[in-house]
């Protein structure tokens, strides 16, 4: 649990920050003289909330997370440790898999939360320091189109992406096949694989949800 | 309390391993398996608990046919047979007790107290008692095989399933393995397969020796009948004169 979900709060967190700061810089250059300023406050909260947030969050973590599922399951595999725990009489999905999956369908939309609390937070701040704009005026914009749907839509997306993640690390970890290459490739292959599977999952819930 | 396999065959891709493998080791026995390097002694034993599926034939253990039985019969199966992998397979996050413990988990109605007994037992079977609390990358390799030796022999199982239990340890460990493997049959009435490439150590402890040859059984008998076997692929194997196998071809 700790491994899937705290450890991974800081990445999460800073691709945050900085996603916050850009988006609000990018926003109100694109308004200036258009749109009144404060619409900055809508675009960085819609965005965040919606897309970037939970998505940044999941490819960062297929990486961070999904590789080391795939990389841990992979050697036990490949030095028979699991082979060994099956001789013990243990079923090695009840036991390896689904605690992984259950903690990554639990703590994803937690981290996701975090991180879209921190980007918006880092898009508020640099409207204040670096923009023109007020703290009533960026709330104001960040309130014009919030629907609290969204956030339960941001949540419910993370955790799905949270059982792609992980499940895919452990599909490849276990059918690992051969010795330390095997365990390098299926690496390689769940961060591709859950990579593509949260873009394309992202658009199916975008188009079912929306 | 038998274990039988009859007509088993097994191919990794079209690189065929056992081609129509039988072998009856009766209730209480220590039968021994020889053969060359990549023979599919492994795979053998791996089979027996379905740790792998053949291709064709049947395995029974206990007069069941593990290919018919459901997931929870064999789970119970494997909680009732020890298997000392070839390398050991220790989990390595976790130390040598808690590997011990692991097994012992499985076993229904035990106390914290009767597994604290066992694993300090087992540890000491294998001369590891003061070696509870390191973990496995903290150990020599004969020293991980031995704590592999333990967690399967902890469980006190009715079957013992040995890969290359002794290969890789000094002569003394080697005696003292090859006692434990005795004991185990003795104390516990033990049904044991062991893998090994130690003629004279097959030859101190089987009640009879199997030499698997190019997917099959090649001969079956006691200690003095393989030892005195016409066969030159036999003969050769048990003496280490590989001119005899040349001429057998
Ligand atoms: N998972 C696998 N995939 C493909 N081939 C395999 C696999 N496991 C074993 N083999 C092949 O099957 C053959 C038998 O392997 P096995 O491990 O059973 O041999 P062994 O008799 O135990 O050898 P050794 O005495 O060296 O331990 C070998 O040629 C090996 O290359
Ligand atoms: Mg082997």
């Amino acid at each position: 649990m700790s491994a899937v979900g705290v450890a991974s709060v800081p990445i999460a967190l800073f691709i945050a920050a900085f996603t916050g700061i850009v988006l609000a810089i990018q926003a109100s250059y694109t308004f200036t003289g258009t749109v009144p300023l404060y619409f900055v406050g809508a675009l960085v909260g819609k965005t965040i909330i919606l897309e970037l947030g939970p998505v940044l969050t999941g490819l960062a973590l297929s990486g961070r997370v999904g590789a080391n599922i795939a990389a841990e399951l992979g050697t036990m595999r490949v030095t028979e440790q699991i082979d060994a725990l099956e001789s013990l009489g243990y079923d090695p999905i009840a036991y390896l898999v689904v605690p992984r999956m259950l903690a990554g369908f639990l703590m994803f939309p937690v981290v996701v939360a975090l991180a879209i609390t921190m980007g918006i937070a880092a898009g508020w701040a640099t409207s204040l320091s670096l923009l023109d704009l007020s703290t009533p005026q960026f709330v104001r914009g960040l309130r014009l189109f919030f629907l609290s749907w969204d956030v339960q839509f941001a949540l419910i997306k993370s955790a799905t992406f949270g059982l792609t993640v992980t499940g895919v690390g452990a599909f490849f970890g276990f059918t690992t096949t051969g010795g330390a290459q095997g365990v390098g490739i299926a690496t390689t292959r769940a961060v591709v694989i859950s990579s593509m599977a949260i873009l394309a999952l992202d658009a199916f819930w975008a188009a079912t949800l929306l | 309390m038998s274990i039988r396999m009859e007509g088993v065959h097994k191919a990794y891709g079209d690189k065929v391993v056992l081609r129509g493998f039988d072998l009856e080791v009766h209730d209480g026995e220590i039968v021994s398996i020889i053969g060359a390097s990549g023979s599919g002694k492994s795979t053998t034993l791996k089979l027996v608990i379905r740790l792998i599926d053949p291709d064709s034939g049947h395995i029974f253990v206990g007069g069941h046919d593990v290919a018919r039985l459901s997931d929870d019969e064999l789970f119970d199966l494997r909680r009732r047979v020890g298997f000392v992998f070839q390398f050991a397979a220790l989990f390595d996050s976790m130390t040598i007790r808690e590997n011990v413990e692991m097994g012992l988990r499985r076993i229904p109605g035990m106390t914290p107290e009767e597994m604290a007994d066992r694993v300090r037992e087992a540890l000491e079977r294998v001369d590891l008692a003061g070696a509870g609390e390191r973990m496995p990358s903290e150990l020599s390799g004969g020293m991980r095989k031995r704590a592999g030796l333990a967690r399967a022999v902890a469980l006190r199982p009715g079957y013992l399933l040995y890969d290359e239990p002794t290969t890789g340890l000094d002569p003394i460990t080697v005696r003292r393995v090859d006692d434990l493997i005795a004991r185990m049959r003795d104390d516990l009435g033990a049904t044991s397969l062991v893998i090994t490439h130690d003629i004279e150590s097959a030859c101190r402890i089987s009640d009879r020796i199997a030499m698997l040859h190019e997917g099959r059984i090649r001969a079956v008998g006691t200690v003095d009948e393989i030892r005195a076997h016409p066969d030159p692929i036999v003969r050769g194997f048990m003496e280490g004169r590989p001119e005899l196998w040349e001429s057998a071809q």
